[in-house]
């Protein structure tokens, strides 16, 4: 069933997905077709507004999270052409990705899994901003991430660029 | 949550995405981080110095690494639309507004420093940016030749002089702190117009028409300073060829340099090339020798470095590091040359390198186009 189609009972077809925290998010097929994981299920399934059908979701991707992710394909659904314009897009995709790390690195998580390619753009886009002005050691801080370099190997890195690290 | 993702958990293919979304610089950063970040992005390996190819209304930001011979784009910060480039040193660039406010940016870092707006520039009638020809004793947009500042600037701790003025040179100097730039003169100074000023070792060395060179020391509450090289007025030679002070004077352009080392050079460079005249001492070169009168002494040789000139504090740039890279040399990028395309004259900006050591006209390595803008030598930095 292809995006728009309306049923003979004027209902449009709508898919529930459905996180591992037991809520359901009920979206129509144009917004659970920004998500390219979504658009091959549901091709093959198929989907009703009487029938729905329910996507289980993996346990990575909370309701807070899943919420995110609808919020931005619905509004990416709608396009540019509605409130707005497209600078009003841009400025609701960037407050879209406004999130505190732990937050970001999941609806990254979400929109790799899904397959949602412009939000995964934007989610990296934010990551790489929030640690571009970092040195190294603030990078591992932020992250948690522990150096296993051996000295030596730091060293080769680091003389990689070595105005970077001055 | 009971499989709550980590960071040093993610997958290779959304680091990869990361780490592409980051400018150039900062992926080093990122691959030093730890092996799996490291595997993900490629080598960052571009080195300094870098051109800062400068076009107009673009909306990017073109470098080329001259010892990579490669050219790499970053989107331009907002503080960078429509800006004139007055100088560079350190990872710094001091840029120049329409409206006459000047600020130092360090584009890698997105960091910037306001200095006073020209507009408090003492003695002078302003003009606004669309003068281009500036009557004399009159400042615009179009009068300030190079803004030089000393390294490592922060809000509250910077030091610039600007060279500005033509024909006459006029040096001016703000600190931090201060809300205005103030003429940079003493009782053993006035009346002179300079050519060129370089920050070296903590002092501003600046040079006149007549090849006086003064150390300003602006560390004090005002200005002092140290005469470094008397005028010459014997004039100058260059092993077998004089030059009288009234040729130095009019048909030469003057040139500050320092080598890594600390040794201070002076180039004379007729003020306008041609490929026709590109050759027997169109440029020469001295080294600094204060035990020796006049207290320049003709070289043939830069110490296998090359010596950066132009809209930037002076860069030494040692071959050792850059196998293939040329030595001995000194690169112009705000010379004018004149050609002859298509039966008229034009007048460009080209890379302009001098072979020290074989006394003629070198080509450039690199891909260094002809510019209608003269570009601007960067050695990056995010400190």
């Amino acid at each position: 069933m292809s995006e728009g189609t309306k049923e003979p009972d004027g209902g449009e077809e709508k898919v529930v997905l459905k996180t591992h925290d037991g809520q359901e998010f009920t979206v129509d097929m144009a917004t659970a077709n920004q998500s390219g994981t979504l658009k091959n299920l549901l091709s093959e399934v198929g989907s009703s507004s009487n029938n729905p059908q329910v996507i289980p979701l993996p346990s990575s991707i909370t309701s807070r999270v899943l919420g995110k992710v609808v919020e931005y394909c619905q509004r990416h659904a709608a396009g540019g052409g509605r409130r707005g314009g497209m600078q009003a897009l841009e400025q609701f995709d960037e407050e879209l990705v406004e999130l505190d790390k732990d937050m970001l690195l999941d609806v990254t998580y979400a929109a790799a899994f899904l397959d949602v390619p412009r939000l995964l753009d934007l989610t990296s886009q934010a990551v790489a901003d929030a640690i571009k002005n970092m040195s190294v050691e603030e990078v591992r801080h932020y992250f948690g991430v522990v150096s296993d370099f051996t000295e030596e190997e730091e060293k080769v890195i680091r003389s990689e660029c070595p105005w970077a690290f001055e | 949550m009971d499989s709550h993702p980590e960071w040093r958990l993610l997958p290779r293919d959304l680091l990869t995405k990361i780490g592409e979304k980051l400018p150039i610089p900062h992926r080093a950063c990122f691959r030093a981080t730890c092996k799996d970040w490291c595997s993900a992005v490629l080598p960052v390996v571009i080195p300094s110095p870098w051109l800062l190819l400068v076009g107009r209304n673009s909306d990017t930001c073109t470098f080329l690494s001259i010892p990579a011979k490669r050219t790499f784009t970053y989107s331009l910060l907002p503080e960078l639309h429509g800006v004139q480039y007055v100088g560079s040193h350190a990872g710094w660039l001091a840029v120049l507004y329409r409206n006459l406010d000047v600020s130092l940016i360090n584009p890698l870092r997105a960091t910037r420093i306001c200095l006073p707006s020209y507009r408090t520039l003492p003695n002078f009638e302003l003009l606004d940016g669309s003068c281009a020809h500036p009557p004399l004793n009159q400042f615009s947009y179009y009068s300030v030749t190079k803004v030089i500042f000393a390294a490592n600037p922060t809000p509250h701790n910077y030091t610039a002089v600007t060279l500005y003025g033509i024909p006459r040179g006029e040096i001016t100097y703000a600190k931090a702190g201060g809300d205005r730039w103030n003429l940079l003169q003493t009782t053993s100074t006035r009346n002179r117009s300079y050519e060129d000023v370089m920050y070296h070792d903590g002092k501003f060395y600046c040079i006149t028409f007549e090849a006086e060179v003064f150390a300003f020391d602006l560390s004090g509450v005002s200005p002092t300073v140290t005469v470094v090289a008397e005028s010459p007025s014997l004039g100058l030679t260059h092993f077998d060829y004089h030059t009288p002070l009234s040729r130095i004077t009019s048909i030469h352009s003057k040139y500050l340099a320092c080598s890594s080392t600390g040794e201070l050079f002076l180039i004379l460079r007729q003020v306008l090339l041609s490929y026709e005249s590109l050759g027997w001492k169109a440029i020469m070169v001295w080294r600094y020798n204060p035990h020796r009168q006049p207290c320049w002494e003709a070289v043939n040789n830069l110490g296998n470095t090359s010596l950066l000139v132009g809209i930037n504090n002076s860069i030494s740039f040692s071959a050792e590091n850059s196998p293939g890279e040329r030595r001995d040399c000194v690169y112009f990028t705000e010379a004018p040359v004149r050609t002859i395309v298509d039966g008229r004259e034009e007048l460009n900006h080209s890379i302009v390198v001098y072979d020290v050591e074989q006394g003629r006209w070198a080509p450039a390595n690199s891909p260094l186009q002809p510019h209608l803008l003269p570009p601007i030598w960067f050695t990056p930095s995010i400190s």
